[in-house]
């Protein structure tokens, strides 16, 4: 899933429902939050649900009225590492310029981390001879 | 002391020169005995070379009569469109500019997003860290000033921020003994200002964006400021300690993303290559440190380094023009350092060429003032 990027009132809400254990209506977020309004909170909740990343949790009866709790649709972690992949894609991740790829060697990275770990055995084996 | 297209692109010939020797230096037999501290120091001459390219009045210059005539013509050749009269040096300087601040911009949105980023990041769980943190405070090895966070367990562990360093944590992966020695990694970053090099680095490369030298030099740089680390770590461990500290590297290799941004100090390689000669440095044979091979080679990287670099100081290539025109006159000349000067006259100014006189001016030009001599009379020439 590719990063959709989160406006600063959305991540607040975000870190809300994150660091709460049960899934909150939109009133407690506002409490919650302090310096958002209802509407605000309200006007932000449809997009971070187009984004996917909010879900309704349930639907429960509140003094006279029904109303929604909403609960995040993926995690903290998760959202952080689609981030990072994001401002960090992967053709920067390596550093590699187009010079550098012609000039480096061809090694398979993983057959080269195989050989490493048979060059650290061989090397403690030698040490505790 | 001046900066000039001839003393931009000889700065970039020499360090190419230097990459060039040492990609062979590379290839040599006696790599591993070199000390990645030197080599470290020969980047960095480098990039102060390319950051500072000035010409000075000691530089001698280096005439070319061949091929880069031609390219010059075609730099500076005046050209229309439109009525409008340009170069394509003029050209060049533009997109240049553009490129640059297009470079720096986007920069600065990967800086502010991650920055932002960090921010998500939760405090390290302490009770599991604290052990370590001791361990480390007995050596003398911690700062208060460092905080630690933790951050999705598949990023590799990383130390960012010059103001208010920070050490980023993948949570639930490592043992108390693996983040020990991750730790007193970063540490080393940290204590080395290797945050701040990567960042005078990149600028360097927003500079010259349009020259593919910077980001081999580049690449070459961050690689062995990993290296330079890992010698600072190795250097008071002892042989089984290596080994852990190699396993623990391993695993980060094998577990983590790595990415490699002047942002942060890593731990991990991507570069296969740089990932075998990583290795090859740890587990190679402490005795043979203070061989004499060693120190040939290590002579050979600062004898090499120190050439280069004077050279580049030293040195200026420029160019003649070969396509006189036809009715090339002795009026016409070239501005050398000792051959020309001037000797005021009630005229105005008697210009020599070689001992000859070649013209009369009523006033220097503006371009020439400061660049040649001028004398009250002959007698003060020979002076």
């Amino acid at each position: 899933m590719k990063s959709k990027r989160l406006t600063d009132r959305e991540l607040a809400i975000m870190l809300i429902l994150w660091n709460s254990d049960k899934p909150m209506t939109a009133s407690e977020i506002v409490n919650k939050a302090g310096d958002m309004t209802i509407n605000i909170v309200q006007g932000t909740l449809p997009r971070l649900l187009n984004k996917e990343y909010v879900c309704v949790a349930d639907i429960i009866h509140i003094n006279k009225v029904y109303g929604r709790t909403y609960k995040p649709a993926i995690t903290q972690s998760e959202y952080m590492l689609m981030e990072f992949q994001s401002i960090f894609p992967e053709s920067s991740r390596s550093a590699n310029s187009l010079l550098a790829a012609f000039i480096k060697s061809s090694a398979n990275q993983k057959e080269t981390l195989d050989e490493i770990e048979d060059m650290i055995k061989d090397y403690r084996k030698g040490l505790t001879e | 002391m001046s900066v000039s297209p001839s003393s931009i692109w000889s700065s970039n010939f020499f360090i190419l020169l230097f990459l060039i020797l040492f990609y062979f230096i590379r290839k040599s037999k006696g790599y591993l005995h070199i000390n990645v501290h030197f080599i470290l120091a020969s980047f960095i001459l480098c990039i102060c070379r390319l950051a500072v390219p000035v010409e000075f009045s000691f530089t001698k210059t280096i005439f070319f009569t061949k091929i880069l005539p031609y390219f010059t013509d075609f730099i500076y050749g005046r050209h229309h469109l439109y009525g409008v009269q340009f170069t394509f040096g003029q050209v060049f300087i533009f997109i240049w500019a553009l490129g640059s601040l297009l470079k720096f911009w986007r920069h600065i949105r990967t800086y502010q997003k991650f920055r932002r980023w960090k921010k998500l990041s939760a405090p390290y769980d302490m009770d599991f860290l604290s052990p370590v943190l001791n361990r480390l405070d007995k050596e003398n090895i911690l700062s208060p000033r460092i905080t630690f966070f933790q951050i999705p367990a598949k990023i590799e562990p990383f130390c960012s921020g010059i103001r208010h360093p920070a050490i980023f944590l993948p949570q639930g992966i490592y043992t108390q003994d693996e983040l020990y020695y991750i730790i007193r990694h970063e540490i080393a970053h940290l204590s080395r200002h290797d945050l701040i090099l990567k960042a005078v680095v990149e600028t360097i490369c927003i500079i010259y964006w349009w020259n593919p030298l910077v980001y081999w030099l580049r690449n070459d740089i961050f690689h062995f400021i990993e290296l330079s680390a890992d010698r600072d770590v190795s250097k008071n461990l002892d042989s089984v300690q290596i080994v852990d500290y190699t396993e623990c590297l391993l695993k980060c290799a094998k577990e983590c993303i790595p990415f490699t941004s002047y942002l942060q100090a890593g731990i991990s390689e991507s570069s296969a290559e740089f990932i075998k000669l990583r290795f090859s440095l740890l587990l190679r044979d402490k005795s043979n440190e203070t061989g004499r091979i060693n120190q040939i080679e290590n002579s050979l990287v600062i004898l090499l380094t120190l050439v280069v670099f004077f050279s580049s100081i030293f040195l200026v290539f420029n160019t003649t023009n070969p396509n006189r025109p036809a009715d090339f006159s002795p009026t016409m000349f070239s501005i050398g350092r000792d051959d020309v000067y001037a000797i005021i006259t009630p005229m105005g100014y008697d210009v020599y060429v070689n001992g000859q006189k070649a013209h009369t001016l009523k006033q220097l030009p503006d371009s020439l003032d400061g660049l040649i001599p001028i004398y009250n009379s002959i007698s003060e020439v020979s002076k």
